[in-house]
Order: structure tokens, then C-alpha cells, then sequence
């Protein structure tokens, strides 16, 4: 299955809550954020010259804790990438490795529609914040438009009880929140996913809850 | 199904006009094809042609008691009729389109735009060079800025000497510490000259420039009707 993790608004943590919800689902996690790349990358063949025909999506992975299709970090890159490859691309990652987890880039683009049109699920991340829960709302409202059906949304970075009713009701699915950790900050950085660096920790179990809803919309 | 169409030749190509009005109470599902000699240009959104359209034609719903306008260009010569019903069927309800094409067409674009790339990277070929080697290679932003700007070493330099005119001793032993010391000023000094030569040279060149581009007038008429 195809899992786009989506939230509208930059800095929320997708990037975070993608890498860790695909160590939990033992996933492929691809970067889609071609203009703003976050997972790790090395020396090879990116997201980039997959859409830009140079490779195909089995030579861009990369092996690791998770395996990454990572994204080119360059401006020509992503001016040279053609978008309407990316639901290919992301089909063919999901038949050869069973679930590819898509980290969407922030705003409403084409970039975002793509793997939400071809999502088989979504996963909205957003900020206990009032302004951020707006980007999230146009973002559901994206991926319902698309047919990606919500199956939950992380609240990322919480510290003080967050408003879970509220959010569950504007959002309209079931809400999984992600306490605020230094070791699900630093785990992208330091390849590190929580569910398997500390998989007794509140995050690691938020994580494992958030894969569970979305391994059941499966069924 | 009444279909009218137009159509209009200019430079090899053909631009078809056609409206489709539906008198029935029902929804129809239309088959429009091109009888022209060429394939179907069809209109674009973001790069993706519009939904329905093939290489052939187009697939449109024409609502009931409604008319729909469509237009294509065909690289081919004018012909009676450029384009014809070719089927007409009940519109079934076909629900929302949500494939990637239908999410490109109706979203923005996520490239940069063209300009950005021409001002911070080299080019096209090495930008996975430039991704891998930001820190390890220095980047060529003066070569740049001399082809930009063809003034800017000359302001740099009076500039440079009007600040050293005008500071006090203080502030003058920190310009000539960031100018090579009392050397770097004495160079600086003689280039000036040169270069006073060079802009009153260079300005001299562009007045008798300006003035020819005054005089010249191109036999504009005369090569409209030639052609």
C-alpha cells in the first residue's frame, strides 16, 4: 500500500513522523519533497532522476535502519523532475517492497496531489497549534477531493495535554499524538528510528499505534 | 447532438473551434475526432493535456439543454469537416478523477522557476556535483557578476577611493588593512586612471552607438510586402 504522510504546513515534523511510521510498518519511506529535501541521501541516483527518466526507483534506494528513496537536494534537480512520473514511481516501489511511505512536501502543489491521488491511506501530521491545524484542514480537504482516505493524524511535538477532541472533530479522524522527545527529533539525522532505538519510549508506542491504524484500513 | 465548428490556418496549423449542444434531457457522453490530416494538439494544463483529450480527439460530457466549447490545433491544412461526432452515448456517472494527471493539471506547480536556477547553479549537467560538493568546491559567484553587471569592478574601485578620501586616519589604517596595505593603494590609484580612461572611452562608444541607433531605420515596408 501507499501511505502519503501529508500536513499542509512546513516544519510540523512530516519528515519525522514518515521515517518513524515506515520503520514501524517496515516500509520503503520516499522523500516527495522535491524542492526541500529531508531524509537522508548519499552519492547516489535521487527521486530526481527517477522522475527525471535517469533511474529507476530500485537504483535510487538506499539501504539503511529504513530503506530511503531519497530526494536530489538541487534546484535544477527538481526543475528537471516531471511529477506526473511520481505515481509510477511510487507504484512500482509499493509492488516490489509492499508498503512505501510517501513524505510530502508542505503546500498544496502538484507534488502533494500526486501521492495523495495514488495514497491508498493518509496520515496528516500537524503542530498543537491553532494555525496549524488551518494547513491541515486544506490538506484533508486535498486528499479527500483525491479519494486518499484519512486514517489518522499525528499530533507532533506535543508537550502539554492537547486538545484531542477538537482536533478529532475538525479533522474528522482518529488522533495519535507524538510527545515531544529529543530522540524522535535527532532519529532522522541519526538514522536512528525510535521504534527501534528506544522501542519502550511513549513516542516508539505512539508510532506503533499510528502504523496499527493504518495496517487495519488496509483490511 | 448539434455540433458548429470553425476553423483557421495560420503558419501550417490549423486551430478547430467546435461547439457541442446537447437538446436532449439527458446527460451525453460525446466522441468528438479530428478529420484533419495531423494529430490533436490538445489544450494543456501544467504541462498535461486536459482531461478527455487523446491524439485523436476528445471524450466530453455535454450536459442536458447545455452547449460545451472545445478547441484544438492540428498541424495539418484546413479541410471540410476538420472534425466530427463520432459517437454519442448516455453519460454514465463516472465519479470524481483522481489519477496523478488529474492532481498535476488542477495543483500548482512544484519546480522553481527557471530564473532562479540561471542566478545559483552552473547548469543542468552538474547539478549533482553542485548537491554532493556544496562544501568542498567554492562557488563562481564573481565570474558571474562581471558578465551581469560590466561596471561594478570600476564603482568598486572609485568607491574605494572616495572612502579612503573620506574617513579619518582611524578608519583609513582599516580600509588599508582590507586593501593590501600602502601597495594595494598605490595600485589602486594608477588603475583609476586607466580607468577613467577606459569609462570615457567606453561612454564615447555608446554616444556614437546611441546616435546610429537614432539614424538606422530598417526597410521594414518594403520587406512586409516582399515577404
Amino acid at each position: 500500500m501507499i501511505v502519503a504522510v501529508a500536513g499542509g504546513k512546513g516544519g510540523v515534523g512530516k519528515s519525522t513522523v514518515a521515517y518513524n511510521l515506515a520503520a514501524a510498518l517496515d516500509a520503503v519511506v520516499v522523500d516527495g519533497d522535491l524542492g526541500m529535501a529531508n531524509l537522508p541521501a548519499d552519492h547516489g541516483p535521487t527521486l530526481h532522476d527517477v522522475l527525471a527518466g535517469r533511474a529507476s526507483a530500485r537504483e535510487a534506494l538506499r539501504a539503511g535502519p529504513v530503506t530511503v528513496l531519497p530526494c536530489g537536494r538541487s534546484l535544477a534537480g527538481a526543475r528537471a523532475a516531471d511529477v506526473s512520473a511520481l505515481g509510477d514511481a511510487l507504484t512500482s516501489v509499493e509492488r516490489e517492497h509492499g508498503t512505501a511511505v510517501v513524505d510530502c512536501p508542505a503546500g498544496l502543489r502538484a507534488d502533494v496531489g500526486v501521492p495523495l491521488a495514488v495514497a491508498d491511506a493518509a496520515v496528516l501530521v500537524a503542530a498543537p497549534e491553532p494555525f496549524a491545524l488551518a494547513d491541515a484542514l486544506r490538506t484533508r480537504e486535498l486528499a479527500r477531493e483525491l479519494d486518499a482516505p484519512l486514517v489518522a493524524v499525528a499530533l507532533n511535538r506535543v508537550v502539554e495535554e492537547p486538545p484531542i477532541p477538537t482536533v478529532r472533530d475538525a479533522l474528522g479522524a482518529p488522533v495519535e499524538s507524538v510527545p515531544a522527545d529529543p530522540r524522535v527529533g535527532q532519529s532522522v539525522e541519526e538514522e536512528a528510528p525510535v521504534v527501534d532505538a528506544a522501542p519502550d519510549s511513549d513516542p516508539a508506542a505512539t508510532f506503533a499505534a499510528l502504523a496499527g491504524r493504518v495496517d487495519s484500513s488496509e483490511k | 447532438m448539434d455540433l458548429d465548428w470553425t476553423q483557421q490556418s495560420a503558419a501550417g496549423v490549423s486551430l478547430v473551434a467546435a461547439r457541442l449542444r446537447n437538446r436532449r434531457a439527458t446527460d451525453r457522453r460525446v466522441r468528438l475526432e479530428n478529420r484533419l490530416d495531423g494529430p490533436v494538439f490538445p489544450p494543456r494544463r501544467n504541462g498535461v493535456p486536459e482531461a478527455g483529450w487523446d491524439r485523436g480527439g476528445v471524450t466530453t460530457v455535454v450536459p442536458a439543454g447545455g452547449t460545451v466549447a472545445l478547441g484544438y490545433a492540428c498541424p495539418a491544412p484546413e479541410s471540410t469537416p476538420p472534425v466530427a461526432v463520432e459517437a454519442v452515448e448516455p453519460a454514465a456517472d463516472r465519479g470524481g478523477e483522481t489519477d496523478p494527471a488529474t492532481a498535476v493539471r488542477k495543483l500548482g506547480d512544484h519546480r522553481p522557476p527557471r530564473d532562479v536556477l540561471d542566478r545559483c547553479c552552473d547548469g543542468t549537467e552538474s547539478d549533482e556535483s553542485v548537491v554532493a560538493e556544496t562544501s568542498t568546491r567554492p562557488r563562481k559567484t564573481t565570474s558571474s557578476t562581471d558578465t551581469h553587471e560590466p561596471l561594478t569592478d570600476y564603482r568598486t574601485r572609485i568607491e574605494t577611493a572616495e572612502a579612503l578620501g573620506a574617513v579619518g586616519v582611524e578608519g583609513a589604517t582599516d580600509l588599508l588593512a582590507t586593501n593590501d596595505g600602502l601597495v594595494g593603494v598605490e595600485v589602486l590609484a594608477e588603475s583609476l586612471e586607466a580607468d577613467a580612461t577606459r569609462l570615457r572611452a567606453l561612454a564615447a562608444a555608446a554616444e556614437t552607438l546611441a546616435d546610429r541607433a537614432e539614424a538606422a531605420t530598417p526597410p521594414t515596408q518594403s520587406l512586409r510586402r516582399l515577404s
